[in-house]
C-alpha cells in the first residue's frame, strides 16, 4: 500500500508540472507571431538602369514575450525577372554555400498589442548573408490587424561589408549599395 | 528523481524560449536545374526555354569554310549566313519564336513546349518536351513560280535530356522534317520527309564557361552529310556568347538535317558566333 501511495503522489506532481509547462508554453506561443510567406525585395540602381529582385518566401518570427525578432530567407527563391540574372545573383551570393540571409535580434521598443495604430519600432541584431554577420539596427513600422502583426522595414546593405564582390557585366556595373525592403503579415501562434 | 525532472523540463522550456528558428530550405518556386545555357546550341534547339514574360533576341553568324586559308581569311570573307531570332515566353512552359535566315530568305516560326523539366527539388530525373518549326522560303526564284504552300517546310522534335551530376548535360531529339518542295537534278529517291535524331551535349567548365557539341547521328536521307558543330559558350548576366565551328551553315534544324553537304571530319569547317540576350518584358 505504501508503494502505491508514493506512485500516486509522484504522478500528481508530474501531472501538475506538465500542466504548468504546457500552460506556460501556450502563453509564450500566444505572444509570438509567425509567417513563412513574407515578401523581401531589394533594389539595385545605377544611372539609367534599375532592377528589383524579390521573394515571397520570407520566414519570420516576432516573439513579444521574449522580445526577439528572427527572420530568414532562402536566397535561391529571389527572382529578379530575368532567369540568367538570377543565376548570376546566386553565384555572387554563393547560395550553395550560404543559402540564407538572416536577421536575429531584439526589439528595442515595446509593442502595444492593443493599439491598431502604426507603431514605429527599432530592432537591433545580427544580419548575416554570404557567411558574414554584422550588427545592424533596423527601423520599421508595425500595425496590429486582428490577430496579426503587419511589419514593413527597410535598410541599406553595403555589399563590401559582407564580402560580396559587386559584379560588373561588360560596361554595366551593379550598385555596391543595395536597399532591402521587407513586408510581412505575421500571424499569432 | 524530482530534481532530474525539473532539470529536464527547465532545459526543454529554456531551450524553446531562447533558440532561433530552425532554418529550412524553401521548396516552392526553386530554380529549375539548368541543362543548357541558351535555348539553342549552334542550330539545334535545347530543352531550355525562355521563361514567362521574358524575351530573347539572338543573332547567329557563320562564315565560309576555313580550308580556303589566308586568301579569304579562313572563310571570314565568304558566304556569311545570318540568322536573326526573337523568342518570347508565353507561359512557364511555352515559348513562341520568329526567325529569319539570310540564305534563301527563310522565315521560321517556332513553338516550344516543355511541360516536364528535370528538378532536384521535385525528383524529376529528366526534361522532356516538344518543338515545332515552320519555315517559309521567300527568296524570289526565277526558274519556278512557287505557290505559298510550295515554299513551306516543317520540323518537329521530341526532346529528352538529362543533366548528369553538376557538369554534363546530354539531349536526344528524335525528329521528323518535311520539305514541300525539293529542287534537284536527280529525280530518283527524293525523300521529302526525313526522320533523324539530333544529339547534343554540354560540358560545364565552370559557372560561366561551357563546351558544347551537336550532331545528327541518325538521318534517313542518304544524300545529306551528318552535321557536326562544337561551341564554346560564355554565359554572363542576361547574355550568352557562343563561338563555334560547324559543318552546316544554316540555322534551322530541317535545313541542317536535309541540306548539309559538307563534312566536318573532311575539313569543311566554318567559324561562327552567336549572341543571345534576354530582356525582362514585364517589370516586377
Amino acid at each position: 500500500m505504501r508503494v502505491q501511495k508514493i506512485i500516486n503522489s509522484n504522478f500528481k506532481f508530474y501531472l501538475l508540472t506538465t500542466k504548468f509547462v504546457v500552460f506556460m508554453s501556450m502563453q509564450v506561443l500566444a505572444q509570438s507571431y509567425y509567417s513563412e510567406v513574407g515578401t523581401a525585395s531589394f533594389t539595385s540602381s545605377i544611372p539609367y538602369y534599375e532592377f528589383t529582385g524579390s521573394s515571397n518566401q520570407l520566414t519570420g518570427l516576432i516573439d513579444v514575450s521574449k522580445n526577439t525578432v528572427d527572420f530568414y530567407l532562402d536566397l535561391e527563391t529571389l527572382d529578379s525577372g530575368i532567369r540568367k540574372r538570377d543565376k548570376d545573383m546566386r553565384l555572387i551570393l554563393e547560395t550553395k554555400k550560404y543559402p540564407f540571409a538572416e536577421f536575429y535580434g531584439i526589439l528595442l521598443d515595446s509593442i502595444d498589442l492593443k493599439s491598431t495604430q502604426v507603431q514605429n519600432i527599432r530592432t537591433k541584431g545580427n544580419f548575416s548573408i554570404h557567411g558574414v554577420s554584422q550588427e545592424i539596427e533596423v527601423k520599421g513600422n508595425l500595425t496590429m490587424i486582428d490577430n496579426a502583426l503587419k511589419l514593413t522595414a527597410e535598410w541599406i546593405v553595403k555589399l563590401d561589408d559582407y564580402d560580396i564582390l559587386p559584379p560588373s557585366f561588360l560596361i554595366i556595373k551593379v550598385d555596391p549599395i543595395q536597399k532591402i525592403y521587407i513586408n510581412v503579415l505575421l500571424i499569432q501562434q | 528523481m524530482r530534481l532530474l525532472f525539473y532539470i529536464f523540463f527547465f532545459l526543454l522550456f529554456f531551450d524553446s524560449a531562447q533558440a532561433q528558428m530552425e532554418r529550412k530550405r524553401a521548396t516552392k518556386n526553386m530554380p529549375d536545374t539548368e541543362l543548357f545555357s541558351s535555348t539553342s546550341l549552334v542550330t539545334a534547339q535545347t530543352v531550355s526555354i525562355v521563361p514567362k514574360g521574358e524575351m530573347q533576341s539572338a543573332i547567329s553568324h557563320s562564315f565560309g569554310t576555313i580550308r580556303s586559308g589566308w586568301g579569304d581569311l579562313f572563310g571570314l570573307d565568304n558566304n556569311a549566313a545570318v540568322h536573326l531570332a526573337i523568342d518570347y515566353g508565353i507561359t512557364k512552359n511555352l515559348s513562341l519564336g520568329l526567325g529569319r535566315t539570310s540564305v534563301d530568305d527563310v522565315f521560321d516560326l517556332r513553338l516550344k513546349w516543355m511541360p516536364y523539366r528535370q528538378s532536384n527539388f521535385d525528383n524529376k530525373p529528366v526534361s522532356m518536351g516538344i518543338y515545332f518549326n515552320i519555315g517559309l522560303e521567300t527568296l524570289e526564284e526565277r526558274r519556278f513560280n512557287y505557290s505559298f504552300n510550295e515554299r513551306l517546310n516543317y520540323h518537329s522534335s521530341f526532346f529528352i535530356a538529362r543533366r548528369f551530376g553538376n557538369r554534363i548535360s546530354l539531349q536526344l531529339s528524335p525528329s521528323l522534317s518535311h520539305f514541300n518542295t525539293l529542287v534537284s537534278q536527280n529525280t530518283n529517291n527524293l525523300d521529302h520527309t526525313t526522320f533523324s535524331a539530333l544529339f547534343l551535349g554540354r560540358l560545364k567548365l565552370n559557372e560561366t564557361n561551357f563546351l558544347c557539341f551537336e550532331t545528327v547521328p541518325i538521318n534517313t536521307d542518304p544524300e545529306s552529310v551528318s552535321h557536326w558543330a562544337f561551341s564554346y559558350e560564355i554565359a554572363s548576366g542576361g547574355h550568352v556568347f557562343q563561338l563555334f565551328l560547324q559543318s552546316g551553315y544554316l540555322f534551322t534544324e530541317q535545313y541542317i538535317i536535309k541540306q548539309t553537304s559538307d563534312s566536318f571530319w573532311d575539313g569543311d569547317i566554318r567559324l561562327g558566333f552567336a549572341i543571345h540576350r534576354v530582356y525582362q518584358m514585364k517589370r516586377k
